[in-house]
């Protein structure tokens, strides 16, 4: 048969048209495709219970599946939002002092054997064992009793109380381990065994290479029942200096990069090939300041005094101090509750910048303005040492800025910068004035129990200014009990608001996190509290397009 | 000889135990401690932490602690690297290597340009093209070499993309290249970082190397060889240039050790994984194990660098009898 040359145009037309539409119509997924990572540092290891650094719990988290996991709310109160992963379904005892979790059968670990209860029973006895150092141990155990097996796929997690937070807790720390696996080795050598580096997982990933310092690259799962993941291959490249991932990013070497400084990220934008992405933040960085004198039980000869903490806090331009480091991108820390965290409250009223008053309430307490400008009472100054990171050049920065500003309230600072360790250390042996510290708070506001309420102080806790308020740890206390999100959300408001007027440390800024990305990259949504538990989803683009991603 | 390398030996063996011994003393003395990082992790604990000390047997008195650790080395064994999860041996495996091929590469290069350099500067001394040649050397050994690494990373690698920025292979594509392929990859993420360390041995060499021609060119033998019709360069290359050699290989010995100091920098800003950007990691995580193995590998390359530049300069020239 011949076709007129008409006749062909149009059949070439209608073709095509077809070709598109047949294309773009089903429900297509972009799979293939490669992207590289910078990175800072390798993971320390790829066991789920002491992986500590940020890398290892990136890359614990693509590798192995949790029971279940918090949902876009991030809510952390009793299983509201939840959504399952490993579990297919749960369910509470009567008393809600247990919970039953039903696995999917379809689970398989890398190499082929079926997840079981067992194996989520064995990872709980390796979390609570001493001897393994897993870094959440305390927490796990405070709230889990223990985990019993019903069937190969029934196991029931027991609570010693009923918390709120007590399904959080159990289901973001507990990753089941592979016990066919790992019975044989003593608990205490799983951290320095061989699955350490050659992790088996159930997760959408795998690991295919390790090149210590060089490069980690992922591969999908074969194994993974769950939806593939759309890249072939995700590879961490490991590059220590800053400014030379800057620029390997900017090379065009590396399609991601998170943690970048603001100036880079203005530099980033610059590149056509390059957009900016924001990433959820919730570090809160402050002056802490020591309640009492370093080490002893006697209380500080400045800071002891309330009044005075205020003062300092209303002398400086916190507004001013964090644009003039962060631009546009920086926000002012409301306290330890992070905005991030849902039970943060932007309303709690804030000390304001009043330099005119914190003079006079500065004058008030008796400190007087020498003919040096710098105030003294009773033949003491108004002056103490600042501890600043060396390392951490924001930090470092902004303790300049500040010294001036406290400077022109008669208030005299001396910056010491210090090695992180070293300052990490005296913070700890509570050997410090004043220090530029900064923390990460979890998405579970209950945290602030480990760093600013009394018991923590001492016994391994983390507030290192000895920070005592019998009404601040009442109002974390019951927030922790409370049984709805709206009680608890109240009596975290009143804790806020307490140490906010206390002022045991002046609350400076919550840092933007900020990553370069590749625009070929196609990221969507990003999970504030663990970017990287989207990297199944993301695609490359000039990535073949196919259909629904096998199950 | 024999006796030479023997007590060469024995004096590196002492050398290496005291520095070893220091570095011991030191890091157990400075602030912190490889579990120190946990203290400021919300999730952690002090009890946890301190449970990890005693674990790893860090509670000690510092004595007991030595005598076990220079127990575990008499049998071979550097310990566990806290920072890396893995045994420190292993760690050394794989960094020693890389560092010794840069080091190598770049020290090669680096002193047959210096004496390439400095034995046409004395040959052309007192000339336009010598002086400017000589300020240009003056001015690079005068750089830090962080400033020369990353003046490198600014123009050939960032902005005209002529060699990678960084690491030892390209992360996405070493794997499926062939064998050829793979070690041509190598050498592309060798150029810079070799090049940086080569330019600066080369203006350093090649400071001493003109001074010890501008010696050796008026001497008589080289006028004789001159008088017997020897060509310019003949003079210069196979007369002047052996004898002033022998200097030479004595300073390039001393080389060794700033040059060992100097792919610190070096690794960390083209990030080759070497033993200097692990010391850098290891020192800055307190992890002890990794910093005296790196203390030690570090001492024995410097001495074996000595001992090579004696017994090359025993080669060079045969007058010197250092086993006498």
């Amino acid at each position: 048969m011949r076709f007129q040359p008409a006749r062909r145009s149009l059949c070439v037309i209608i073709g095509a048209i077809v070709l598109i539409t047949g294309c773009g119509g089903r429900d297509a997924a972009r799979t293939g495709g490669t992207i590289v990572l910078g990175s800072a540092l390798d993971p320390k290891t790829l066991f789920p219970p002491t992986a500590d650094n940020v890398q290892a719990r990136e890359l614990t988290d693509l590798i192995f599946r949790r029971l279940a996991d918090r949902g876009p709310a991030l809510n952390t109160l009793g299983d509201s939002g939840f959504v399952p992963r490993l579990a297919q379904r749960w369910e509470w005892s009567p008393d809600s002092q247990r919970v039953t979790f039903h696995l999917d059968p379809a689970a398989r670990w890398e190499d082929g054997q079926p997840v079981t209860a067992r194996d989520v029973k064995f990872a709980f006895d390796v979390y609570a064992d001493p001897g393994v150092g897993a870094r959440e141990r305390t927490s796990l155990t405070q709230v889990v009793d223990s985990m019993t097996v019903g069937d190969p796929l029934t196991c029931t997690a027991w609570f010693h109380q009923r918390t709120p937070e007590r399904f959080d807790v159990l289901v973001t720390t507990l990753v089941p381990l592979p016990e066919h696996l790992l019975r044989t080795v003593p608990h205490d050598s799983l951290p320095t065994s061989a699955f350490s580096r050659r992790p088996v997982g159930d997760g959408p990933f795998r690991l295919a290479a390790w090149d210590q310092d060089v490069r980690l690259e992922l591969t999908p799962s074969p194994s993974y029942d769950g939806r593939r993941p759309a890249l072939d291959r995700v590879i961490w490249s490991f590059v220590p200096d800053a400014a030379t991932r800057v620029k390997q990013l900017i090379a065009g070497e590396s399609d991601f990069l998170e943690n970048i400084s603001v100036d880079d990220a203005a530099e980033a934008a610059k590149q056509p090939a390059l957009r900016v992405v924001t990433l959820g933040s919730y570090s809160y960085n402050f002056i802490l300041l020591n309640l009492r004198d370093g080490a002893s039980t006697r209380p500080h000869p400045l800071f002891a005094d309330r009044a005075l903490r205020r003062a300092l806090t209303m002398a400086l331009d916190r507004d001013l101090l964090v644009r003039s480091i962060f631009g546009a991108r920086g926000r002012v820390s409301l306290g330890p509750f992070v905005r991030a965290v849902w039970a943060a409250d932007t309303t709690v009223a804030q000390l304001p910048f009043d330099r005119t008053g914190a003079t006079r309430l500065l004058d008030s307490l008796g400190w007087r303005t020498g003919s040096d400008g710098i105030r003294a009472r009773a033949g003491r100054k108004l002056a103490f040492t600042l501890l600043v990171p060396s390392q951490i050049a924001t930090r470092t920065r902004m303790a300049v800025l500040i010294q001036e500003q406290l400077r022109l309230a008669g208030v005299q600072v001396k910056v010491e910068k210090i090695d992180i360790n070293a300052m990490i250390d005296r913070e700890a042996k509570h050997d410090f004035d004043a220090v530029m510290a900064g923390l990460t708070a979890t998405p579970s506001p209950g945290g602030v129990k480990q760093t600013w309420i009394s018991s923590a102080s001492t016994g391994g806790g983390l507030n290192y200014g000895n920070y005592h308020s019998a009404a601040f740890d009442a109002a974390v206390d019951s927030a922790t009990s409370a049984a709805s999100l709206t009680a608890a959300k109240a009596h975290y408001r009143t804790a806020n608001q307490i140490i906010v007027n206390d002022a045991p440390a002046i609350w400076l800024y919550e840092p933007p996190v900020l990553a370069g990305a590749s625009t070929r990259l196609q990221i969507g949504a990003v999970r504030p509290d663990a970017w990287w538990m989207d990297i199944p989803s993301w695609t490359v683009s000039g990535a073949k397009a196919s259909g629904p991603a096998p199950n | 000889m024999r006796r030479f390398l023997l007590a060469r030996a024995a004096q590196a063996l002492a050398v290496i135990a005291i520095v070893a011994t220091f570095a011991f003393v030191l890091v157990h003395l400075a602030p912190g401690d490889p579990f120190t990082a946990s203290l400021d992790d919300p999730a952690n604990t002090a009890a946890a932490h301190d449970a990890q000390m005693h674990a790893w047997g860090y509670d000690q008195p510092l004595p007991v602690q030595y005598v076990k650790w220079l127990g575990n080395l008499a049998r071979g064994n550097f310990g566990w690297s806290h920072s890396r999860g893995r045994r420190v041996a292993e760690v050394l495996r794989e960094t020693v290597p890389r560092t010794l091929l840069l080091t190598g590469c770049g020290l090669i290069a680096g002193v047959l340009g210096g004496i390439a350099l400095g034995t046409w500067q004395a040959a052309r001394r007192g000339t336009k093209a010598e002086r400017a040649t000589s300020a240009v050397a003056i001015a690079t050994v005068s750089v830090p070499e962080f400033l020369v690494a990353l003046a490198a990373l600014a123009l050939p690698a960032a902005r005209w993309h002529w060699f990678p920025v960084s690491g030892i292979v390209d992360p996405a594509m070493h794997d499926s290249m062939s064998a050829i392929g793979r070690a041509g990859d190598v050498l592309r993420h060798l150029v810079l970082p070799a090049s940086t360390l080569a330019l600066l041995t080369a203006a350093w060499v090649s400071r001493y190397h003109r001074a010890a021609m501008l010696v050796e060119l008026p001497e008589e033998y080289v006028r004789a060889a001159r008088a017997k019709g020897a060509g310019e360069f003949t003079a210069v290359v196979s007369h002047a240039l052996r004898n002033a050699l022998s200097p030479l290989i004595t300073i390039v010995g001393l080389l060794l050790p700033a040059l060992f100091g100097g792919t610190v920098f070096i690794e960390t800003i083209f990030s080759w994984p070497g033993v200097g950007r692990m010391m850098v990691d290891a020192v800055s995580g307190n992890d002890y194990p990794l910093v005296l193995a790196g203390v030690i590998v570090g001492s024995a390359l410097v001495a074996l660098g000595s001992a090579l530049a004696d017994v090359l300069a025993q080669l060079a020239n045969p007058r010197v009898r250092i086993g006498a």
